[in-house]
């Protein structure tokens, strides 16, 4: 029976990882095809190939929180209910996310799973199983992640403005502030990718090894964006600071992709790790690392999703964005890409669209943008908070369904 | 998800303030016409240029209503949005303006004497000047929210230096023409009345697009 919860497990978890890509791809690649940075083609590969290396090399922390933490395993120690339970919760969530996908709400899939798992854990043991207090930091994220993004996307384009596109001589000015904002970008996805990551314990870095050679290759880095950007001559100065922050957005929105992956194949492939140990170990995995083929089979799906579907989306949306210009995309995709990289290290399951929301919002604050409606964003925190129980509850009924149609 | 990220963006209401000064632009010809017909005697061509602003006046007033109409609390703009709706207000009675001058004149035919026709053409090249010159300020309003860029904030300071310069040049003909129609001893005094206060209804249009280039003077201040 367990080849069976297996079997189904991995094509549910291959539909929702089809759906991560198809679905959150254009948070990262749709506005850098809005201004024109790159075509339809090169963000889809693009986004798809750096969606794979995220998932692979950056994701192993979150999906050890969602899968190991919520449900008190002690309590359900029964591997066969786990099983069924994670199965339930995959496919109630792939389902959520699918509907939800169909009527246009704007759900997120890292809320769903959280909801599904809860379901499962409620349904299986009851309100003791679920490990209540390790909500706390999970919810709090929601806030704290559009709230951080909007913050850090509000000064970043405050720092663009004040220094910059108000300078006299801004092309000059642009170019001076060059290393700063290409040295952050990259030490960022430097340190993103060697702290903590299966890469760098590959790679026997360690935290500070790592914090201090991201920094003196971002410096470096920095300074030889300097001298690329240079090289490019346009007619007007407006025209070259866009052109700069083309470029810079080309790779922020590079990074947002990698964040994506790094953080969303946790909704995916947590469960299905869960499935993974009990039918290999037929016992609960409760500290056990996830296996790397899980989180790039996870990557692939994912991968896979933004080649079939995600380009539609990204043609969608890439036309609508066009306020979005260089400069304030630049702000929107580092502030995203920070804020969901940060929690991706911090274990925190969040969700990229609502730091992309968060962004907007913080670029809207700081007079970049000609309207922004701040009502959507309680909107948004309705479809946030109803998430939960809708994908908990289906959950309850797929538990039920499955301990009967799959006894162990 | 795409429906929550896009919803977030609206129209900017500068595209409404665009269009709303453009068609204060296209007044200016229609007017001038206008004043050209009644000058001549012809109240058939006068009322044919006097519907004609009417009209532009009507869309006006619907450009109006929809940017208020799109304006509601929660949304984030890069001004004030007390101080769009001002401006807003100020540029929208220029038109308001033109129509009442239009209107008042259709109320009587009086005759001009001869030796303020001049001036009187004068006073509405000079109306006509302020109502060309408001789309060059919003336009470059517009660029400058959407850079930032020193540059651009000149081209918005010196298109509401070049509103201000034609508010005082059509002040001071209003002053001249009013002070010459008081004291002109014509035979009817309504003459007198319906020529001053025709002149003050010119007068007005140049105000309030001064009012309104101060309010966005403060708009683009930093």
């Amino acid at each position: 029976m367990t080849e069976i919860v297996l079997g189904l497990g991995l094509i549910a978890g291959i539909y929702m990882a089809w759906n991560i890509g198809a679905n959150d791809i254009a948070n990262g690649m749709a506005s850098p095809v809005a201004a024109k940075a790159l075509t339809l083609r090169q963000a889809v590969l693009l986004g798809g190939v750096l969606d794979f290396i995220g998932a692979t090399f950056i994701g192993s922390h979150v999906t050890s929180t969602i899968s190991k933490d919520i449900v008190r395993t002690d309590l359900i120690s029964d591997p066969h209910t786990v099983a069924i339970g994670l199965l339930a919760a995959l496919f109630s969530a792939a389902f959520w996310v699918f509907m939800a996908t169909w009527k246009q709400l704007p759900v997120s899939t890292t809320h769903s799973i959280v909801g599904a798992v809860v379901g499962f854990g409620f349904a299986a043991g009851g309100l003791k199983a679920v490990q209540w207090g390790k909500l706390v930091p999970i919810v709090a994220s929601w806030i704290v992640s559009p709230v951080f993004a909007g913050l850090l996307t509000y000064v970043i384009f405050v720092l663009i403005r004040s220094r910059i596109l108000s300078q006299k001589e801004s092309f000059l000015k642009a170019l001076r502030w060059t290393p700063f904002f290409a040295g952050m970008t990259f030490l960022v996805v430097f340190v993103s990718l060697l702290t903590k990551t299966p890469l760098g314990q590959r790679l026997h870095i360690g935290m500070w090894e790592g914090i201090v050679g991201s920094l003196a290759a971002s410096i470096l880095l920095g300074f030889a964006a300097k001298r690329w950007m240079k090289k490019f001559e346009t007619e007007t100065e407006e025209e070259g600071i866009e052109h700069i922050f083309r470029r810079l957005q080309v790779f922020t929105a590079c990074y947002v992709s990698l964040a994506h992956g790094a953080n969303d194949v946790a909704n995916a492939i947590g469960p299905l790790a869960g499935i993974y140990f009990i039918y290999k170990y037929h016992t609960i995995a409760t500290t056990a690392e996830v296996p790397w083929f899980l989180l790039a089979g996870g990557g692939l799906f994912i991968a896979l999703g933004v080649f079939t579907w995600g380009y539609r989306v990204i043609e969608t949306i890439g036309h609508k964005i066009t306020v979005l210009n260089n400069t304030r995309g630049f702000a929107v995709d580092f502030g995203t890409a920070t804020s969901v990289l940060i929690a991706s290290k911090l274990g925190l399951p969040v969700s990229t669209t609502h730091a992309a929301v968060g962004s907007v919002i913080g670029v809207g604050l700081s007079g970049g943008l000609g309207a922004v409606d701040f009502r959507v964003v309680w909107q948004i925190t309705i479809y946030w908070v109803v998430s939960l129980p809708l994908s908990a509850i289906p959950t309850i009924v797929l538990y039920s369904l499955f301990k009967w149609l799959l006894p162990a | 998800m795409r429906t929550a990220l896009m919803s977030l963006f609206r129209k900017s209401p500068f595209e409404g303030l665009i269009k709303h000064a453009k068609l204060i632009g296209d007044c200016k010809p229609v007017f001038r016409q206008a004043v050209l017909a009644y000058l001549d005697s012809s109240p058939t061509e006068f009322e044919i240029y006097h519907n004609q602003v009417t009209m532009i006046e009507h869309w006006g007033d619907e450009i109006k209503r929809n940017i208020r109409g799109h304006l509601p609390r929660n949304i984030l703009l890069p001004v004030d949005k007390f101080q769009i709706l001002w401006y807003l207000r100020e540029q929208d009675k220029m038109l308001d303006s033109v129509q009442n001058a239009l209107h008042w004149l259709s109320y009587r035919q009086t005759e001009v004497p001869d030796e303020y026709v001049d001036d009187l053409l004068l006073m509405v090249e000079k109306v006509g000047d302020v109502l060309t010159s408001m789309h060059p300020m919003v336009v470059a309003a517009d660029i400058y929210f959407n850079s930032y860029s020193e540059k651009h904030r000149t081209d918005v300071k010196q298109a509401i230096r070049r509103i201000r310069d034609f508010e005082s040049q059509s002040d001071m003909v209003e002053r001249k023409l009013k002070s010459d129609f008081l004291s002109h001893p014509f035979e009817n005094p309504t003459a007198a009345f319906h020529l001053t206060k025709l002149v003050q209804y010119m007068g007005s249009i140049s105000d309030h697009a001064e009012n309104a280039a101060d309010m966005m003077r403060a708009m683009i201040a930093k």
